[in-house]
């Protein structure tokens, strides 16, 4: 683990002055330019194409992202969790919840003890940017799901499990020493493996 | 008599309760609207963690509305309120070579009410020591989803409170070092003169 905690830092006052715009800026400008950066991180993160340099965005973490996707991802699967008794949509709430960020945070752990160094925030953003393609895939089995055999309600969990795995596999194997590389993965795969399987069979 | 000293004796009291009083007036404050959003989500997340069931039958939407007024609470303090309310900021800012720096400063230029602070820190701090008090019950009764939600509050809330305590030491650097500027300029002078 390599951090840096400097409290005077070279380049304070040049970030300063970028900066000192913040405070003329009105809350709904605040609010807007988040979402931008949301939506931009976003795609930089699950379009492959648009990585030109692995991480290099993500350098500016934030974790709004993975609270509206790890949100939305538990109200849909509680939603469509069985509504014969109510307790157990707000548990499939809380285990979702907790099961990501937790997750989210044993596998950066993993990633750091194995001797990446990485910052545990840009991390947990990028595995929380990945949680996207699972919220899809939760959406439509949630609306459509009931109509359709097993076998099929399986190709788009398989389809969107492969997409979230191969954009955050391609960020945390690089974090790592060569050698080190699978270790690293498998903990990424199970994760996201383990949110497929639970939005497919809740 | 000594109704007459209770009544002599009463009005330095009431004085300095209208004092008081005022420091918590909002619409005195120089961003009322924005005192109020400050107050109004962490009243809401503590309404909903506490008076939500009686209102609500469904546990599901009570845990919903707590998650995401607390992270509203948390955006707006961090982002809006902090800002405009005393002028602290601060934020985590990776170099290029991947090291992890964080930084807490205060804006110079604009002009702090003493209300607006006044409301900023004493509510920030009450609702944390509130949290904090429901995690302490709760973990005592072994009720582990409200631990959740009340820790999640408490632990929003005491970052928070942290990162602007730490801007606030920064600003007191910075005021510090301006006097001692400004008495080395003066004593130049008086050399000089």
């Amino acid at each position: 683990m390599d951090y840096t905690n400097q409290k005077h830092p070279q380049n304070y006052s040049q970030m300063e002055d970028l900066k000192t715009l913040d405070l003329e800026e009105s809350v709904s400008e605040t609010i807007m330019r988040d979402l931008r950066m949301i939506a931009y991180k976003l795609k930089y993160v699950l379009i492959p194409k648009e990585q030109e340099d692995n991480g290099k965005e993500l350098r500016n973490w934030d974790l709004w992202g993975p609270l509206i996707f790890c949100l939305a991802l538990a109200m849909t699967l509680s939603f469509k969790a069985d509504s014969t008794t109510t307790s157990s949509k707000s548990d499939v709430f809380a285990i979702i919840f907790v099961l990501i960020w937790v997750g989210a945070f044993v596998v950066t752990l993993n990633a750091q003890l194995l001797g990446g160094k990485v910052s545990f925030f840009q991390s947990v953003c990028l595995l929380g940017y990945c949680v996207f393609p699972i919220n899809i895939e939760a959406i439509i089995i949630a609306f459509i799901g009931s109509y359709l055999p097993f076998v099929v309600k399986l190709i788009p969990v398989i389809i969107c499990f492969a997409w979230s795995a191969y954009s955050s596999v391609g960020f945390m194997a690089s974090l790592v020493p060569p050698h080190k590389k699978k270790l690293a993965v498998y903990p990424v795969f199970l994760f996201y493996l383990f949110l497929s399987w639970f939005s497919l069979i809740v | 008599m000594n109704s007459k000293n209770e009544g002599i004796e009463m009005k330095p009291i009431m004085g300095q309760d209208r004092e008081e009083i005022s420091q918590y007036d909002i619409t005195k404050a120089a961003h009322p609207g924005i005192c109020f959003f400050h107050i109004f989500f962490k009243f809401c997340a503590f309404f909903s963690y506490l008076f939500l069931g009686l209102i609500i039958s469904s546990t599901l939407f009570q845990y919903i509305l707590i998650m995401i007024f607390h992270a509203f609470d948390f955006y707006t303090v961090k982002n809006i309120t902090g800002k405009f309310l005393v002028g602290l900021r601060w934020y985590s800012h990776i170099t290029p070579k991947g090291d992890e720096i964080w930084k807490f400063e205060c804006f110079d230029k604009c002009k702090r009410s003493k209300i607006d602070s006044s409301v900023f820190w004493t509510f920030q701090f009450g609702a944390s020591c509130a949290w904090a008090f429901f995690v302490f019950t709760n973990v005592l009764s072994f009720e582990f989803v409200d631990i959740l939600f009340a820790g999640i509050g408490a632990s929003l809330s005491w970052i928070n409170l942290w990162g602007f305590y730490k801007c606030s030491k920064d600003q007191q650097r910075k005021m510090k070092g301006v006097q001692s500027y400004l008495t080395k300029k003066g004593l130049q002078m008086a050399v000089q003169s």
